[in-house]
C-alpha cells in the first residue's frame, strides 16, 4: 500500500510540474480581448457629462443598438453598456450603479432569464476591468479553480492559433480585436458574412425569473437618484421564438404583473427572420441593428415624451 | 456526483483510505463503508432517489430469502413476479408513464375520441434502469437455483448499490458480483495500478474525446438545415464516437475505481467500432446489456433455436425492448428495430457467429476485407445513432434527409469552429491508434508493451492531454437510461 500511495504522489509531482510549466505561458495581452470593452465602455459614460441613455443587457445589447442613430434622432448621448449574457444581471446593474447621473436614462434589454454570472467569467473581468472587484467576491477555491481553467485555455489557445496559421481557411475572430465603436456598439462583426453558431441551447426552461425582483431593487435606487428607466426585450430570431413561445408569454406575463417601470414592448414585436442575424439567435447583423434601433426609437421617443423628458 | 468532478476527486480517496484501513477488521465493517459511501454517492444527485433504491433492495432481500425456504415451485414463481411486478412497476412509473400517456392521448385523439389522463410530473431517478436489472438478475437467478440468497442485509444492500457501477453499469450478475462482497479484499498493488490505468483512459475517453465531440455533434443535430449533407454526416461521426467516448469511459472508470477496492466488473465494451459485422458489433457493445437480454430474454423466448418465424421474432423482441430500455421515446424503439433489421440477414444466413476471432490477430493492420467490414459497420451503426440522438422521428429523418443530400460530396465545414474539428480531429486519430495497439487487452492502455519509463511518459502524456484538451463538461449520456 505504501509503495502504491507513494507513486501516485510521485506521478501527482509529475502532473503538477508540467501544469507549473503550461502555466508560465504567457496570458492574452490586457486591452485586446471582448471582455475589455467593459473598460471602454465605463470610460465612455463616465466621460459624458450631460443627461444620457445609458442602455444595459448581455452582448444582444452590445449587437443590437446603433447608439449613433438612436442619439442623433433622440438628441441624447447614447452608451452602449451590453457585453456578455454570462456576467448575469447584477454585475452590469452595479456597473451603471457607477455611471449613471441624476437625469440620465437607463434602458435595460437583457436576454430572456438571464442567469447568474459564471465565476470564470467574473475572475476573468477583474483582470481586465479591476473596478469588478467592488461587486462580488470570490472564495479562494474559486480563485484557484479559475486559475487552473484559464490556463487550461490558454495553452489550448496557443495550440489553436498554430493549427488555424497552418489551416489555409483563416477564420475571423470577431470577439478577438478591438471591436467597439465610440459609443461601446459591437461593430467588429458588420462587414462580415453571416455565419450561424448555436453556441447556447435554444430551448429556454421556464422557472419565475429572480431578475423581477433584482430590477425592482435596482429601480428603487435609480428612482431616489433622478435617473428614469425602461425595459425592452432582446431582439429574438424566429426559429427560437418559435420553440418558446409558450415559455415567452409566461416570461412576459410574470415581468408585466412583477416590473414596476415601463415596459416599452412585447416579445413578438422584437422577433426577426434569420437574415437580420448574425452568429447566435440573440445578435444582428448590420440590417437587423437598424430595424431594432428604429423600432426603439419610436418607442422611446414616446415614452420620453409621455415622461417629460425629451 | 459526477467521475469527472472535483467532489468525487475528493470523495474516492476519502473512501479508498477508509476502506483499506479497515481490512484487518470484520468483513461487514469494509461492506459497511462501501454501502454509506454508495448511499453518499448517490444522495448527492438527490436524496429522495435513496428511499427508492432502498425500497428495491429490502424488497428483492425478501423476496429471495422467501423463496429459498419454499420448495414450492408454484410458490417461488409468485415471489419471483412480485419481484418482477415491484421492480419493472416502479421502473414503468418512473420511466414509462408518461410516454404510455401521451400515446394513449395521442391514438385517442387520432380515433375522434379525445380523452384526459394526468401526466406524472416527476423526476427520472438517475440510474434506475440499470440497478433495477441488476436486482433483477439476482431474484431471478435465485429462482433458477443459480444462486444462494444471502442472509446479510449489508452485503445485499451494498451489491444493490455499489456506487462505481450504480448510476451507469455495467450491469453486473448477482453470481458475478455478490460473492465478492462476501470475501475479504486483501490490497493487491498491481490491481489498484492497473485499476488507475484504467480510470485514466475512462478519463481521457470521457473529457477529451466524447466532451469534445459533443460540442460539435450538438451544432449539427440541433440546427441541421444550417449545414450541408457532408458536414452533417461528420456531425452523425462526431455523435458516434461522443456516445462511445461517454458511455464505455464510464465504464472504464467504473470497472477502474472498482479495483482499487478490490472488485472485479465485467468487461463492458471491447472495441466495438473494430467490429467486423453487426453481429460482432453487439458482442462488443454494452456487454453486461446484451448478455442480460441474452440470458434472461432472448434464451428464455427459444433464442435462435426453432424456426425461421421465431428467430425473426424473437431477434425483433430483444432488439426493440434494449432500444425502449434506453429511454421512453419512439427514436429508441426504431434505433433498435433498425438494428434488428441489420442483424437478421447474418442472422438467417447463419453468418452471425462468423468474427469470434481477434480482429488482425498477428498483424498490424486489417486485411482489406476486415478493413471493409470495420468500415461498413461503423458507417451502419453511425446512421442508426442519428435516431438515438435525435429527438424525435421527423428529426432523425430530415437529419437522414439532409446527410443524402448533394451536398454529401462537398468538404465539411463548421464555420467558426474549424479549427476545433481539426483538432478534435486529431485528437480522434490519436485515440484510435492508441485503442487499436491495445484491442486485444481490457481497456486500451492495460499492460502496455513498453518499458516502466516510457509506460510512465505514456501515462503523463495523457494524462496532460485531458488537462489541455478536455471538452465543456457534459453529462454522461447513459445517466438519463
Amino acid at each position: 500500500m505504501k509503495f502504491f500511495l507513494a507513486k501516485i504522489t510521485v506521478f501527482g509531482i509529475c502532473l503538477l510540474l508540467i501544469f507549473g510549466i503550461l502555466a508560465m505561458i504567457p496570458s492574452t495581452p490586457l486591452r485586446l480581448g471582448y471582455l475589455d470593452g467593459f473598460l471602454q465602455k465605463y470610460e465612455i459614460a463616465m466621460a459624458i457629462k450631460q443627461p444620457k441613455i445609458v442602455v444595459v443587457g448581455g452582448s444582444s445589447v452590445a449587437f443590437g443598438i446603433d447608439s449613433e442613430m438612436m442619439e442623433s434622432k433622440l438628441n441624447m448621448p447614447v452608451v452602449n453598456m451590453g457585453l456578455h449574457a454570462q456576467l448575469g444581471l447584477s454585475f452590469p446593474l452595479e456597473q451603471v450603479k457607477e455611471v449613471v447621473k441624476r437625469g440620465d436614462v437607463v434602458l435595460l434589454a437583457p436576454e430572456y432569464l438571464l442567469g447568474k454570472p459564471t465565476k470564470r467569467m467574473l475572475q476573468k473581468i477583474s483582470r481586465y476591468y479591476p473596478r469588478a472587484n467592488n461587486y462580488y467576491s470570490l472564495t479562494l477555491a474559486e480563485v484557484a479553480r479559475s486559475n487552473i481553467e484559464d490556463t487550461h485555455q490558454r495553452v489550448l489557445r496557443k495550440i489553436k492559433e498554430s493549427i488555424r496559421n497552418v489551416l489555409t481557411d483563416k477564420e475571423v475572430n470577431i470577439y478577438a480585436e478591438d471591436v467597439f465603436n465610440s459609443h461601446g456598439d459591437m461593430i467588429g462583426h458588420l462587414n462580415e458574412p453571416q455565419t450561424m453558431h448555436p453556441f447556447t441551447k435554444m430551448e429556454l426552461e421556464y422557472r419565475y425569473w429572480e431578475g423581477i425582483e433584482k430590477i425592482n431593487s435596482f429601480c428603487k435606487i435609480m428612482q431616489d437618484s433622478g435617473v428614469t428607466v425602461y425595459y425592452s426585450f432582446p431582439p429574438y430570431l424566429d426559429a427560437a421564438y418559435n420553440i418558446n413561445e409558450k415559455i415567452v408569454a409566461k416570461i412576459y406575463e410574470d415581468l408585466s404583473k412583477g416590473l414596476t417601470i415601463p415596459i416599452l414592448d412585447q416579445p413578438k414585436d422584437i422577433v426577426y427572420p434569420r437574415d437580420l442575424f448574425y452568429d447566435t439567435f440573440y445578435h444582428l447583423n448590420q440590417k437587423g441593428k437598424e430595424k431594432r434601433t428604429q423600432a426603439l426609437i419610436l418607442l422611446l421617443e414616446k415614452q420620453l415624451a409621455a415622461d417629460q423628458l425629451l | 456526483m459526477f467521475f469527472n468532478s472535483i467532489d468525487f476527486a475528493v470523495f474516492l480517496p476519502i473512501i479508498f483510505v477508509l476502506y483499506w484501513a479497515l481490512d484487518k477488521s470484520k468483513l461487514q465493517y469494509q461492506n459497511t463503508v462501501l454501502l454509506i459511501a454508495s448511499y453518499l454517492f448517490y444522495g448527492w444527485w438527490d436524496w429522495r432517489f435513496l428511499f427508492l433504491i432502498l425500497f428495491s433492495t429490502i424488497v428483492d432481500y425478501t423476496i429471495a430469502l422467501r423463496m429459498e425456504q419454499t420448495e414450492n415451485q408454484q410458490h417461488r414463481k409468485r415471489w419471483l413476479w412480485l419481484s418482477l411486478g415491484v421492480n419493472l412497476g416502479l421502473l414503468g412509473v418512473f420511466k414509462y408513464y408518461n410516454f404510455f400517456v401521451d400515446n394513449f392521448i395521442a391514438a385517442f385523439s387520432f380515433f375522434g375520441s379525445p380523452i384526459s389522463i394526468q401526466s406524472l410530473h416527476i423526476i427520472l431517478p438517475v440510474g434506475i434502469s440499470f440497478y433495477t436489472f441488476q436486482t433483477l438478475s439476482y431474484t431471478i437467478d435465485v429462482y433458477r437455483k443459480d444462486l444462494k440468497p444471502t442472509n446479510n442485509f449489508i452485503d445485499f444492500a451494498a451489491f444493490v448499490s455499489f456506487f462505481p457501477q450504480l448510476v451507469a453499469g455495467p450491469i453486473e450478475r448477482a453470481t458475478n458480483l455478490l460473492p465478492q462482497f462476501y470475501t475479504k479484499h486483501k490490497f493487491n498493488e498491481s490491481q489498484a495500478t492497473e485499476g488507475l490505468r484504467q480510470i485514466l483512459w475512462g478519463l481521457f475517453k470521457k473529457m477529451v474525446i466524447a466532451d469534445n465531440c459533443a460540442v460539435l455533434a450538438n451544432f449539427t443535430f440541433d440546427n441541421p438545415e444550417m449545414y450541408g449533407g457532408s458536414t452533417l454526416l461528420l456531425g452523425a461521426i462526431f455523435f458516434s464516437f461522443q456516445i462511445y467516448g461517454d458511455f464505455s469511459g464510464y465504464s472504464d472508470i467504473a470497472i477502474g475505481v472498482a479495483k482499487l477496492f478490490g472488485f472485479k466488473l465485467m468487461q463492458n465494451f471491447a472495441f466495438p467500432y473494430f467490429s467486423r459485422d453487426i453481429a460482432e458489433f453487439w458482442r462488443r457493445w454494452h456487454i453486461s446489456l446484451s448478455t442480460w437480454f441474452r440470458d434472461y430474454l432472448y434464451i428464455p423466448l427459444g433464442g435462435s433455436r426453432g424456426g425461421t418465424a421465431s428467430k425473426v421474432r424473437n431477434t425483433f423482441i430483444i432488439f426493440l425492448v434494449s432500444g425502449f430500455w434506453h429511454g421512453a421515446n419512439w427514436t429508441y424503439v426504431v434505433w433498435g428495430g433498425l438494428n434488428a433489421i441489420y442483424f437478421l440477414p447474418l442472422l438467417l444466413l447463419k453468418r452471425n457467429r462468423k468474427y469470434t476471432n481477434d480482429i488482425a490477430a498477428n498483424r498490424y493492420l486489417p486485411s482489406l476485407r476486415e478493413g471493409f467490414g470495420i468500415l461498413t459497420t461503423f458507417i451502419l451503426t453511425t446512421l442508426a445513432w442519428v435516431f438515438f440522438r435525435a429527438k424525435s422521428l421527423e428529426a432523425a429523418f430530415d437529419y437522414l434527409g439532409g446527410i443524402f443530400s448533394t451536398s454529401l460530396l462537398s468538404i465539411p465545414t463548421l464555420s467558426g469552429r474549424n479549427t476545433d474539428m481539426v483538432v478534435l480531429m486529431l485528437l480522434l486519430v490519436f485515440f484510435l491508434v492508441v485503442e487499436w495497439i491495445g484491442r486485444h487487452k481490457q481497456f486500451a492502455i492495460s499492460k502496455l508493451n513498453l518499458n516502466p519509463i516510457g509506460r510512465y511518459f505514456l501515462y503523463l502524456f495523457i494524462a496532460t492531454l485531458i488537462f489541455v484538451f478536455q471538452g465543456e463538461q457534459q453529462d454522461f449520456i447513459y445517466f438519463q437510461f
